[in-house]
């Protein structure tokens, strides 16, 4: 066993939140290490895992797994890795890796609402923040100018600094949908995104590949791999291929070290000051629960019993149809605007909010494949197609899970991987708030798909909900230690020298893309434990 | 390891697939993602007349041509032969297309149905073979693609200048 490194700061996971609280941390001074289960990262290589894939539609394809760091996979069939306890499946797709899932989003970087904090006082429903908007809001700054963030609305977040990019201009499609719904109640606006909308930081402009998941080619869209760079850079050392899979506390509750696998399976001992869990919201639950002694029983931070508990995600109706019009949907970026008026209201107290993406993901490859499945070829095929990809409208609806403690990831007593650790049990329900949400996104849909004289509609299921791996509240955030893990300075109410930070912290899910919210608030995070050294 | 120049990944990757340059080049896992192709084999006339047919164009693309005939030729024994009974069925069948098409070949041979949908496959995703590993062997270049080149491009590839989303495609070109 070596026992040779140590640092200030010991940072798990090199994902966007991480990265870049460590970064911050280092420029302060600190001696940073950060530890990282998968492997280096390369946009070319991913580029071409890409274009040579079977798989187009599966974002994980560009980024094979290691086999000490596997990762969920459900194309052609779910690898189990995530083993499904039900009732209803959660299938999120998350990778291990330097840079983490932010390799293959959509860069929508979406501010809460100052009400998102509040639904237990404002709706009587889920939980309140212990910190208010107010207090993230310097840190959503901050994290929007690392990231590159465009936009134009303050869509109801209110800001203390603009934008660092004008926003990024509407498709001609989305135009198209913006003034023909608008009368109806339907505001279609450009969506706050890490993408340069011009030169930013060294990077390009967008031009529009329409491949931001699973990679943009040309780095215009950010991700956590260029912050682990800028990190590393700015002189944390970083440790790949380094499965973390204890933490150890001594009997007051300080953390001493962390230890981890390499991967030749031999072990290393890690020791710091301070030590940061930001291995996004299911390993780093997994890594808490498996750190069992006789003093933590039931592992480190979980005296509350709330690790791995009130997961949350945001389940996705949809619809898709034809428009009356050419208008050529998969042009430009992928998710570069969406109905935002539709997030907050007293209605929340009954059923969730909804947001509603307006979908520019290229057609034509979904298209060709339903065809080609009804037994078309030749002219026959060619024609429906041409048709068909200029007029193709598709709309996903967001839905606002809520905090339910029966909802959460377990240890398999049964199962492991291949290093020896075990594997997780996922237990997930989605709730009536939900299903009352759906309702409500199918009357919407029903009249925009009417305002466009929208044929062939295929509208999704009730309780059938896409996955949209915004994985949140499996560290839940709160100011009673006996229902929460970290406070909302994310320091673990057990442990004063373990932060956690990440989307898995938040006690709320609201209905916007989590990324930025974590992100700011490892930043804010990044202030306590400086403060700390 | 050796990095790739977007020079490299502009030109094409799976013509150094056949090479085998990136299989030796990275590392094990590209094989993961697209395992080598079959030895190019100069593809037949029965091949290119239903390739015809199969695509509605005159002159379907010459490069995927070859790569899925050398497909089909490593993985369908008589395979010329099995293309001229295919060729002829379609002949018969000239109205045969869609749900029409579907019934017509569920009575045929499997081979022959397979036949059909690694040609279709091919042609129009660039996929052949079946789950759970298909085979990638084209992706820009497919008939899809094509089609439609002038309003949307294949994903990871653009036009060039930003912003250009906002107006709709100068034209409607299609193949």
């Amino acid at each position: 066993m070596s026992d040779s490194l140590s640092a200030d700061v010991v940072v798990i996971g090199a994902g966007i939140a991480g990265s870049l609280a460590a970064l911050k941390m280092a420029k302060a001074g600190a001696s940073v290490l950060m530890l990282e289960s998968g492997p280096e990262i390369k946009r070319d290589q991913a580029v071409e895992y890409f274009r040579n894939s079977p798989f187009k539609g599966d974002f994980t394809e560009p980024y094979p797994p290691q086999p000490w760091a596997p990762q969920p996979k459900f194309i052609p069939s779910d690898n189990n890795y995530l083993i499904q306890k039900g009732p209803d499946p959660y299938r999120a797709q998350y990778l291990r890796g330097t840079g983490g899932t932010t390799w293959h989003w959509a860069g929508q970087a979406f501010r809460l609402l100052p009400n998102d904090m509040r639904i237990q006082s404002l709706y009587g429903i889920g939980r309140d923040w212990p910190i208010s908007y107010d207090e993230l809001e310097p840190y959503y700054c901050d994290a929007e100018y690392q990231m590159g963030v465009s936009g134009d609305s303050d869509l109801a977040s209110p800001r203390s600094r603009p934008y660092p990019l004008p926003g990024i201009p509407l498709p001609y499609g989305f135009d198209r949908l913006k003034q023909r719904l608008g009368p109806l109640g339907y505001e279609v606006g450009i969506g706050p995104q890490a993408r340069n909308s011009i030169a930013y930081d060294g990077r390009p402009a967008c031009c529009g590949n329409n491949n931001c998941m699973p990679v943009c080619p040309i780095d215009a869209q950010y991700h956590g791999g260029i912050a682990a760079r800028k990190a590393l850079d700015a002189g944390v050392k970083i440790v790949t291929n380094a499965v973390v899979f204890r933490i150890e506390a001594d009997d007051k509750g300080t953390i001493q070290a962390v230890h981890y696998l390499d991967q030749n399976k031999a072990r290393h001992r890690v020791t710091g000051k301070q030590f940061v869990l930001t291995a996004n919201g299911i390993e780093s639950p997994k890594i808490l629960l498996l750190s069992t002694s006789d003093r933590y029983p039931d592992g480190i931070a979980n005296s509350s019993g709330m690790v791995g508990r009130n997961l949350m995600d945001h389940p996705g109706s949809s619809v898709e149809f034809y428009a009356d019009e050419p208008v050529w949907f998969g042009r430009g970026p992928m998710r570069p605007g969406s109905i935002n008026n539709m997030r907050d209201g007293d209605f929340r107290g009954e059923r969730s909010a909804l947001r509603i993406d307006l979908a520019n993901t290229s057609p034509v490859r979904y298209l060709t494949e339903r065809l080609v499945r009804q037994g078309y070829y030749g002219k026959a095929l060619n024609h429906k197609l041409a048709f068909q990809a200029e007029r193709f409208v598709q709309l996903k609806c967001l839905l606002e899970m809520l905090p339910e403690p029966q909802n959460r990831v377990t240890l398999s007593k049964t199962e492991k991987d291949a290093w020896g650790i075990p594997r997780l049990e996922v237990y997930y329900r989605f709730p009536e708030y939900v299903h009352r949400g759906y309702d409500q996104s199918m009357i919407d849909f029903q009249r925009m798909v009417k305002e466009m004289g929208g044929t062939e509609a295929v509208y999704s299921k009730r309780g059938v909900y896409d996955n949209n791996q915004h994985i949140t509240g499996t560290m839940i955030m709160g100011s009673n230690p006996q229902d929460s893990v970290v406070d909302g300075h994310c320091r673990s109410h057990d442990h004063p020298n373990l932060f956690i930070a990440g989307t898995g912290i938040m006690p709320s899910a609201s209905t916007v893309n989590s990324t930025l919210t974590g992100t700011a608030l490892a930043l804010r995070m990044a202030d306590s434990v400086l403060a700390s050294l | 390891m050796m990095t790739l120049s977007r020079r490299r990944l502009l030109t094409g990757t799976a013509g150094l697939l056949v090479a085998g340059v990136l299989t030796q080049a990275l590392s094990g896992s590209l094989a993961f993602a697209s395992p080598p192709l079959a030895a190019a084999v100069a593809p037949s006339a029965s091949f290119t007349a239903i390739s015809v047919r199969l695509t509605g164009l005159d002159q379907p693309d010459a490069l995927l041509a070859q790569r899925l005939y050398s497909w089909l030729h490593a993985h369908f024994p008589q395979l010329d032969s099995l293309l001229d009974t295919l060729s002829a069925l379609l002949q018969q069948q000239p109205a045969a297309n869609g749900s029409s098409l579907l019934t017509l070949l569920s009575t045929q041979p499997k081979a022959l149905d397979d036949l059909y949908q690694a040609l279709v496959s091919g042609w129009y995703l660039g996929v052949v073979g079946p789950l759970p590993r298909p085979q990638c062997i084209a992706f820009e270049n497919i008939v899809s693609y094509q089609l439609v080149r002038d309003s949307l491009l294949p994903p990871s590839y653009a036009p060039g200048q930003p912003n250009f989303w906002t107006q709709p495609p100068a034209r409607r070109a299609h193949v």
